[in-house]
């Protein structure tokens, strides 16, 4: 039922279809932050194997082209109800108006007991996997509309199945059962665990929350999920420490429960639960080696909530009077300490870096952090670099790099931790800055991505006078109108760049390309960019993010350019490479696509998406052949270099 | 004084926003959700009317729909075809800025945490409730447990590592997502459990509503049988939702194709008021976060309503 099976299994014969399809699919808002997905469901419908023109009216508005245009063209500001009226709510089709008017009467007649009338239906050409569908829905609408009697229960959805000619011998679900033999069989006892095997898709392509570009395309995972997980990029798991794998089979309640439920012990319980919460926050600040953290007071504080001396109860910090104790006049500053704490895991969700090393390496300084990252080894300059910091927390150049790292990987809440520390060091950093302000916008956290641009322009001397004319912020209001905002951020840097009429600052430039992005607005982005590149043609993160906008607004040819620019200027720069692969991919140009592709991964063998983006390219192509080797041996790129030499 | 939507599909669930008290999401499908499209509607309440602000087409049916914790325009909702889609009501164009598509049968339900406000849950017919969290691609973790289809999963509205759901293997499971196994499983009717809902202001208490016509309340502490038990409809129970301004009250919605409003404080008879605006079967209620005794019922009948509870003096 994935969509993209349907269109990858189809033949590329009608090459028009496929084209504009993947158009809406991949080129449109690969970039910056918005992930969009494909061109509109209709879409699919023209595609050969729904190329049905009867099924038109039942699963369409009645149109036949028209319909696209009206998806694509819509504007959706719904002033007027009319308009509406119109686009939403056009007149029901004649079959529409059967297949309802015949639910309707298998409902109602289900409710009274009745049979249902067999209303001979025209044959609407329903496939077998829209029969399917509706032999499942019925058995499970019906069970919940009448008490099971098994006479009726049979001849009812006799009934059904027969007007709509649906068979239900052929209806085996092969990898779960029948759900009406399932119900039937009632047998709980058995504890199956399927595991979800089929061809699904995951997730999807444009992003909000990703970074310059990357459209993941993640086509279909063919094999088992459970595997595919296991093979992941678990660096997601930094940020997720709630979702920790708990060894012991904690399970407090299980003891309640044999206990007889004594109110002591399900108390006992919930607090037991409560005290595990909280030392699972507080577990990774205690494990934290920093020589200079471990005497803080803050981190003794960590020390006992992690370890139940004492606990926190509506909100206050209480002792736990079984554990031997002698600090007490040091409670209220702990309660402080904790406070603030507080508010800085819920807000930042522990701001803590997690290292992939344990250990310095002599070898890795930051100069050879850099060249690693400058040769676009990212992984290991990410461990080089660690090693740096780890030597000298306080370096701001270090955590910068590291910064950047993180999110050439797509890890943009690394990446936020590091550009933060940066800029704790060195406040005045303004590459840090901006590249911070992307980080939030991929992260999703557009408040302080507008929090950081300004901060922005208030270290900056040219324009701090700025912001002393901006309104003060609404403050009762807890609910922040956050594109309120956004046009108000975009305000100052348009005021900072009337500054300087004659001579625009790149930098600003480039925050307002960022801002319309954020908008959607992206001629004016283009625009923004291509003034910043006159002053830094060199700088091939902003060649990247012009291809990305341009990509964006569906210039997918011209996003070409912007890439190469990219990629003449730094040939190991996997985004870009990336990003090149999806707009040929979207142009159709399937071979180039590949190879560049294949070219990514040279660079960066690891990269999952990158992989997965190969092997829809080959799909598209038709070759099975090859996904199916990659499939197989997956990393090894030599077995395509025959066919695509890099 | 009721105020009335006439949407295209059926209706099947209806979600007020938690920025701003005058939108509401309803989620519908084409032919009751048996077959056919879908389709989101984002609307706008008035003094007098509903008007719609946007709307969007899904390929399959949507069974139900969720506002995001962390960002005003940010939808989700759920559809037949095992997919899941995010939309941004203000960016320019129809298409969802996300769709995660793991589950491989019906997606019953979707809920967004409001306390970690980064995840939310799903849960299907595939027997399986998944944890994600937007900006991954993948699901953060998948939860078996249930024998049959799942029709729903709400977090705790007090504790972000509790969730609950129900199933038509007639159970209620409440799960801390760091564990993988169900933290207790309650045999909560004889017959399916198409909903719950935890009370707001006693995180120990879990509503659910069943084909058994019955509402059973719980109390975690002593989970071998219901606290109490609301008659009162006539067909099978399709949602529950605890008000947000009172530990005693909450709607339920029926096949009966009524809505009923319950105050367990009134103890001789708990039934407040029954409310038969609609004709045909309710399936979505919900009440408004910011205005107190205001509800809005989605139904097949393609009706949104919304309406305030009268005051007592």
């Amino acid at each position: 039922m994935s969509v993209f099976r349907d269109l990858v299994e189809g033949e590329c014969s009608q090459p028009n279809a496929m084209g504009s399809f993947m158009q809406g699919f991949t080129s449109d808002k690969n970039g910056l932050y918005h992930d969009r997905w494909e061109g509109g469901e209709h879409q699919i419908f023209e595609d050969e194997e729904y190329d049905e023109p009867h099924l038109d009216n039942v699963f369409h508005r009645g149109g036949g082209d028209e319909d696209i245009n009206l998806m694509m063209d819509r504007n959706l500001n719904f002033r007027d109800q009319d308009d509406f009226q119109q686009q939403h709510q056009p007149p029901v089709s004649h079959v529409a108006e059967q297949l309802q008017r015949f639910f309707q009467d298998f409902i109602m007649s289900t409710k009274e007991k009745h049979l249902m009338q067999t209303i001979p239906l025209d044959d609407i050409g329903l496939s077998h996997e829209d029969k399917f569908k509706i032999k499942n829905r019925t058995e499970v609408l019906f069970r919940h509309i009448s008490e099971d009697d098994r006479g009726f229960t049979n001849d009812q959805l006799n009934r059904l199945f027969d007007s709509l000619d649906i068979n239900p011998e052929q209806m085996v679900d092969k990898q779960f059962e029948d759900f009406d033999q399932h119900w039937k069989s009632n047998d709980w006892e058995n504890d199956y665990h399927r595991t979800t095997t089929t061809t699904t898709n995951t997730g999807y392509l444009e992003d909000p929350y990703r970074n310059d570009v990357p459209h993941e395309i993640i086509p279909e995972v063919g094999e088992d999920f459970a595997h595919a997980w296991e093979e992941a990029d678990h660096q997601e798991d930094y940020e997720n420490a709630w979702f920790e794998e708990d060894e012991g089979g904690f399970d407090p309640f299980e003891s309640a429960w044999e206990q007889g439920y004594d109110d002591k012990s399900v108390d006992a319980a919930w607090d037991e639960t409560a005290r595990k919460t909280l030392s699972d926050i507080t577990r990774p600040i205690t494990q934290i080696n920093d020589p200079k953290l471990k005497n803080s007071k803050f981190m003794k504080f960590m020390n006992q909530l992690n370890t139940g001396e004492s606990t926190i109860v509506d909100n206050e910090v209480v002792h736990n009077p079984n554990f031997q104790k002698e600090h007490h006049e040091d409670v209220q500053q702990w309660t402080d300490d904790y406070e603030s704490f507080h508010e800085h895991a819920t807000a930042d969700r522990l701001a803590e870096y997690q290292f992939t090393i344990d250990q310095i390496n002599e070898q890795d300084t930051l100069e050879r952090g850099l060249d690693l990252f400058n040769e676009g080894l990212i992984s290991d300059a990410i461990a080089s670099l660690e090693s740096e910091v780890k030597r000298n927390p306080d370096n701001s150049t270090a955590w910068m790099y590291l910064g950047l790292a993180h999110a050439e990987n797509d890890q943009d809440g690394n990446a936020i931790i590091c550009l933060s520390k940066c800029l704790q060091l060195d406040p005045q950093n303004p590459k840090a800055r901006i590249a911070l302000a992307v980080s939030y916008t991929n992260d999703y956290q557009k408040e302080k991505a507008l929090d950081t641009l300004e901060d922005w322009l208030r270290i900056n001397p040219d324009y701090s006078h700025i912001l002393r004319h901006r309104p003060p912020m609404d403050t009762d209001n807890p609910y922040v109108d956050t594109w309120k905002r956004h046009n108000m951020t975009s305000d100052l840097f348009l005021e900072a760049a009337r500054t300087k009429p004659n001579n625009p600052d790149p930098e600003v430039q480039t925050a307002l390309g960022l801002l319309y992005n954020m908008s959607y607005e992206y001629e004016k982005a283009v625009d923004c960019f291509k003034v910043a590149l006159q002053h830094s043609p060199q700088d091939y993160q902003l060649w990247n993010k012009l291809g990305a906008t341009l990509a964006n607004s569906n210039k997918s040819q011209e996003a070409l350019g912007a890439y190469f620019k990219a990629l003449e200027q730094k040939p190991t720069y996997v985004r870009a490479r990336s990003n090149l692969g999806i707009s040929y991919l979207s142009l159709n140009m399937y071979r180039e696509a590949a190879q560049t592709f294949l070219g990514a991964i040279s660079i960066h063998p690891e990269s999952t998406h990158i992989w997965d983006n190969l092997k829809m390219v080959f799909r598209l192509m038709n070759r099975e052949d090859l996904v199916q080797k990659i499939n197989l041996n997956t990393r090894d790129i030599n077995q395509f270099t025959d066919e695509f030499p890099l | 004084m009721m105020k009335r939507f006439k949407t295209q599909f059926n209706g099947y669930s209806v979600e007020f926003s938690p920025f701003d008290e005058h939108r509401l999401a309803c989620a519908s499908s084409q032919h009751f959700g048996i077959i056919g499209n879908g389709k989101q509607y984002v609307l706008d309440v008035h003094e007098r009317d509903i008007v719609p602000f946007r709307a969007y087409d899904t390929r399959d049916g949507l069974y139900d729909c969720t506002w995001s914790e962390e960002n005003e325009s940010h939808i989700a909702a759920s559809s037949g075809d095992g997919s899941v889609k995010i939309w941004d009501t203000q960016a320019p164009d129809a298409r969802p800025i996300k769709s995660f598509e793991e589950h491989t049968k019906e997606v019953y339900s979707v809920d967004w945490n409001l306390i970690q406000k980064d995840t939310f849950i799903t849960s299907s017919w595939d027997q399986s409730i998944k944890i994600w969290n937007p900006r991954n691609e993948r699901s953060l973790r998948t939860f078996k447990g249930h024998q049959y289809c799942i029709y729903s999963a709400i977090w705790s509205p007090r504790n972000p590592h509790l969730f609950a759901s129900v199933s038509g293997d007639t159970t209620l499971k409440i799960w801390d997502p760091r564990d993988s196994r169900a933290l207790n499983t309650i045999k909560a009717h004889d017959h399916e459990v198409l909903s719950c809902d935890w009370n707001k202001y006693n995180e120990k208490e879990i509503v659910t509503g069943s084909v058994d016509r019955t509402i059973r309340i719980w109390d975690l502490r002593y989970p071998e049988r219901p606290a109490s038990i609301l008659r009162g409809h006539t067909y099978a129970i399709k949602r529950i939702k605890c008000s947000p301004h009172s530990e005693s009250m909450l709607a339920s919605t029926s096949y009966d194709m009524s809505v009923i409003i319950w105050d367990r404080a009134r103890e001789q008879d708990p039934l407040l008021m029954r409310m038969d605006h609609h004709t045909e079967f309710v399936l979505g209620v919900d009440w408004n976060m910011f205005i107190d005794g205001q509800l809005a019922s989605c139904a097949w009948d393609d009706q949104v309503c919304v309406w305030n509870l009268a005051r007592r003096r």
